[in-house]
């Protein structure tokens, strides 16, 4: 038995965190929400995630602070990252921070989400 | 050579030929930074609620939600409105109830709070009367952003509380909101009252609401104030006790 892709989702934005973490069961992944950067940091630290979604505007700590975080360990730096924001972001300025997609909160529909994740896992 | 991606904020008002003044358009950018969360989250709930996967007890709880959050854009596109009126307009002071004043904004904001699994509660007033002089429209406004701020910037540890606190000797009242989370910097403070503007300790917060709620406090003649604590911040509002408190 295959055991389900683990996704670390990152997002302070309760009700939407809601739908993307349904999106995501609903295809089959294993997703752990996280509120903030900090909390995000212990819970990948507890069990190494396979795909990290990430907002960038986040409470206290944004996502930048916390993808120059996972690109201080060896274990976390090879994770793939998803920015999930509405913020505009170029991709090939944080690609350098292990970034393989960004998705546009403000465009997307949620089965781009599950797109993104399917690319980024391969 | 400037990148095509992120521009500094500083820089934003030089694009597109003509230049607007920097007060201008970080308010501007404020405001549609604060107007982009809510029509970005309304969007994502009417998808789901498109989803036949979906029980129908849920979408109709989806659509409850894309409601409130389109309530809560709309107050704050009509509040962002009334900022711009307030040197022309006349907003005349009255004597209010602000105990009764609260608890309708209580009942009002709690089927929001409800739906982010939080709570808000009003501390019972130990004051027979809370009178104050204010604009009805405008003292709600304050006291529903500080209370909003409380929610969407706030963390879960705690409800969020808003309570009363008299001061008769200073012959004014005080509306305090109390909520839990990141603690706020002194400097987010001040550039949050001064104009709207991002607030690094509470990045997702563009400052607009505590902005506004400045500005209607001084056009009723109070003020706004912040406490900090370590776990978090109490925002509140001062306003002239009203003279008529014997009368009524």
């Amino acid at each position: 038995m295959t055991h389900a892709l683990a996704i670390e989702l990152v997002e302070d934005d309760t009700l939407l965190a809601r739908q993307f973490v349904t999106t995501l069961q609903r295809e089959g992944y294993s997703v752990h929400h996280s509120h903030h950067a900090k909390e995000a940091m212990i819970a990948i630290d507890e069990n190494l995630p396979d795909v990290i979604i990430l907002d960038v505007l986040l409470p206290a700590t944004t996502g930048f602070a916390l993808l120059h975080e996972l690109q201080s360990y060896d274990d976390t730096r090879v994770i793939p990252v998803i920015i999930c924001s509405s913020v505009a972001i170029d991709l090939k300025e944080v690609a350098i921070y292990g970034v393989k997609r960004i998705v546009d909160k403000a465009t997307m529909h949620p089965n781009d989400l599950v797109a993104a994740v399917r690319a980024v896992a391969l | 050579m400037k990148s095509e991606g992120l521009l500094p904020i500083g820089d934003i008002h030089q694009c597109g030929g003509e230049a607007l003044p920097a007060s201008m358009s970080s308010s501007l950018i404020a405001a549609a930074h604060e107007l982009k969360s809510p029509l970005v989250l309304i969007r994502q709930l009417i998808f789901a609620a498109q989803d036949d996967r979906y029980s129908e007890a849920e979408r109709t709880r989806l659509l409850t939600q894309a409601s409130l959050i389109a309530d809560r854009g709309l107050r704050l596109t009509t509040d962002l409105t009334r900022t711009a009126l307030l040197e022309r307009s006349l907003f005349v002071t009255e004597p209010i109830n602000a105990q009764q004043l609260c608890e309708q904004i209580v009942r009002e904001m709690a089927p929001l709070y409800e739906q982010y699994g939080r709570t808000i509660t009003l501390s019972a007033s130990r004051h027979t009367s809370s009178i104050v002089l204010a604009h009805r429209e405008l003292l709600s406004s304050v006291v529903y952003h500080f209370a909003d701020n409380a929610l969407h910037y706030g963390d879960d540890t705690g409800p969020v509380k808003v309570s009363l606190r008299m001061h008769p000797s200073r012959g004014n009242l005080q509306i305090h909101v109390r909520d839990y989370g990141p603690r706020l910097s002194l400097q987010d403070w001040r550039a949050a009252r001064a104009a709207s503007r991002a607030l690094p300790t509470r990045p997702h917060a563009s400052g607009l609401g505590l902005s506004i709620a400045e500005q209607f406090s001084r056009a009723m003649g109070g003020s706004i104030g912040l406490t900090r604590h370590r776990d978090g911040a109490t925002f509140y509002i001062e306003l002239p006790l009203s003279q008529q408190l014997s009368l009524l």
